[in-house]
């Protein structure tokens, strides 16, 4: 199974075609978001200009300004916009919208401070019993911040259930941004005349707009698209496998890797959705498969769900697949769970007849643990894949065990099973990881200390929420 | 690699704002001078302005840009 020159091929050159397009769409979105979050210095710079200030004062107004703008852009950066998200992936934009709020309480936090030390006699502004109501409305934006920021960094340590979370998340957003604006309009300072009123006016409809359809249009077109539970069917190692079928409509085309947000007899509208990877086949049209970890409130209900319940589907997302990755060979290395999506795209390589070598190292707690090891043996007469098993205890371990290592996945089993299974050219094959975080944050350095292109791995972390 | 490259875009984009903010401030101070303000308008801090007079709030004082009470 060794990697050939020959199999590159015309493959990697039409990824390398697409991977541009999208460096291109890319690059295209970050210059809109700087555009749209400077709108607010651009307005205030257009006409009838106020009379000028201490540089610092402008300073704190401009960060306030921006930290406003990217908090109302955070309602397009969570909205799962198909267009945005194409270049990134949903995961690495949630990450994104995370760490970008750190900044944007940074800038505006900075506001206040800032003002406070040029002008020490305004620190009884900070005061809410003796602030301005103009005052107040900015401190409840800047409070609200804290709150949201702080209820979502200690979520679990606040023991805050999800749904609760993401209620008050999304009111608090709301609050922050309609008060923000409001402290800003009863200032008054940069929003003389029509022009300006008119713009900012433009802005807070476009916010709002955002916001309607994360949480009304999107609701409305899933509810138009039910989907039904065909079967709920127990693995190995606490997992599920959850089959849907689309109800009275064609269903959805994912790519193999993706995975989609569901909600299992519920509204649409609720804000209780979870999202899990796809672990069909991409190629089949009649439904698609879910395996889930039995992990928490939900998944630990899944042997109760019943044959016909209605579910929603919103998806497919997530950019984690070889076919936006294409090379020689591929690497899959799935720890528990994170072999969803990698099933997924084994499933579809066998479908469609894909003869690319393939080496699976799978890491489980035991080998009684293995979802889908039996589906993985019967892969391997389909496939030009070898799986090795990597598993912390040899308790149960078959006799023969040239397929098995005993620990974690680590730079021993790299060094040992990367060039026995695809030779010399195993540092030009694609990488796929998926699993536990500690797993990919060993497993990621490891293999970039070795020789691997950066591009050349992707991995999927499945704690987006 | 996607969630290291995120990181990194994130540093880059605050370092962007932060510049463009103190552009900003800059031109703020060249083109907003006093002297293009209305007359009325070029008080010093805490000296008291017509009403009406600094941009549309009711005016008591330059520092009504933090507005009344």
């Amino acid at each position: 199974m060794l990697v050939t020159d020959v199999a590159r091929g015309s493959a990697s050159s039409g990824a390398a075609g697409a991977g541009a397009g999208r460096a291109v769409q890319g690059f295209t979105w970050l210059l809109l978001y700087v555009l749209v979050a400077v709108t607010p210095l651009v307005i205030a710079l257009s006409a009838n200009r106020p009379p000028a200030r201490d540089f610092w004062l402008e300073t704190s107004v401009g960060l306030g300004f921006v930290g406003l703008s990217m908090m109302g852009l955070q309602f397009a950066v969570v909205g799962r916009f198909s267009a945005i998200n194409a270049p990134f992936g949903l995961d690495a934009v949630l990450q994104y919208h995370r760490s970008i709020s750190f900044v944007a309480l940074a800038f505006i936090l900075a506001h206040p401070v800032i003002i406070v030390i040029r002008r020490p006699e305004l620190l009884e502004l900070l005061n809410p019993i003796t602030a301005t109501w103009n005052a107040r409305f900015g401190l409840m934006s800047l409070w609200g911040l804290v709150l949201l920021i702080a209820t979502s960094v200690w979520r679990k340590r606040l023991r805050l259930p999800y749904e609760w979370w993401r209620l008050l998340h999304g009111v608090l957003a709301v609050v922050i941004v309609v008060t923000a604006l409001v402290h800003i309009g009863r200032v008054g300072y940069y929003v003389d005349g029509a022009v300006k009123r008119g713009l900012w006016i433009l802005m807070s409809v476009v916010f709002v707009g955002l916001l309607v359809n994360i949480r009304v249009i999107t609701p409305i077109r899933l509810l138009r698209r039910p989907w039904k539970v065909v079967s709920v069917e127990p693995e190995r190692g606490g997992v599920w496998s959850l089959t849907i079928a689309p109800d009275g409509h064609d269903g959805i085309r994912f790519l193999p890797g993706q995975f989609g947000w569901i909600r299992v007899d519920r509204s649409p509208f609720s804000l209780l959705e979870n999202p899990f990877s796809f672990s069909s086949s991409a190629d089949r049209t009649d439904a698609v498969e879910f395996g889930i970890a039995e992990a928490g409130d939900f998944t630990s209900t899944l042997g109760t769900i019943a044959p016909g319940t209605r579910v929603h589907l919103d998806g497919p997302y997530g950019v984690f697949s070889y076919e936006r990755n294409e090379g020689p060979a591929f690497v899959f290395i799935a720890g528990g769970i994170g072999i969803s999506p990698i099933l997924s795209m084994l499933r579809t390589m066998a479908d469609r007849g894909d003869r690319r070598p393939v080496l699976l190292i799978y890491a489980n707690p035991s080998w009684d643990e293995v979802a889908f090891r039996d589906e993985l043996d019967t892969l391997c007469g389909r496939l030009d894949l070898q799986v090795v098993h990597v598993v912390e205890t040899d308790d149960g371990l078959p006799a023969a065990r040239e397929r098995f290592d005993v620990g974690f996945v680590d730079a021993d089993v790299l060094d040992r099973r990367l060039p026995a299974a695809l030779g010399g050219g195993w540092r030009r094959a694609r990488y796929f990881i998926c699993g536990p975080p500690p797993m990919m944050d060993a497993v990621l350095p490891l293999l970039i200390e070795r020789g691997v292109p950066g591009a050349y791995v992707d991995h999927e972390r499945f704690d987006i929420i | 690699m996607r969630h290291l490259y995120t990181n990194r875009l994130v540093y880059l984009m605050a370092v962007i704002l932060f510049v463009a903010v103190l552009i900003f401030a800059a031109i703020s101070l060249q083109s907003g001078r006093v002297d293009d303000a209305p007359a009325a308008c070029a008080v010093a801090p805490g000296e008291v302005a017509p009403r009406g007079s600094c941009g549309s709030d009711s005016g008591a004082s330059i520092d009504t840009w933090w507005g009344g009470r």
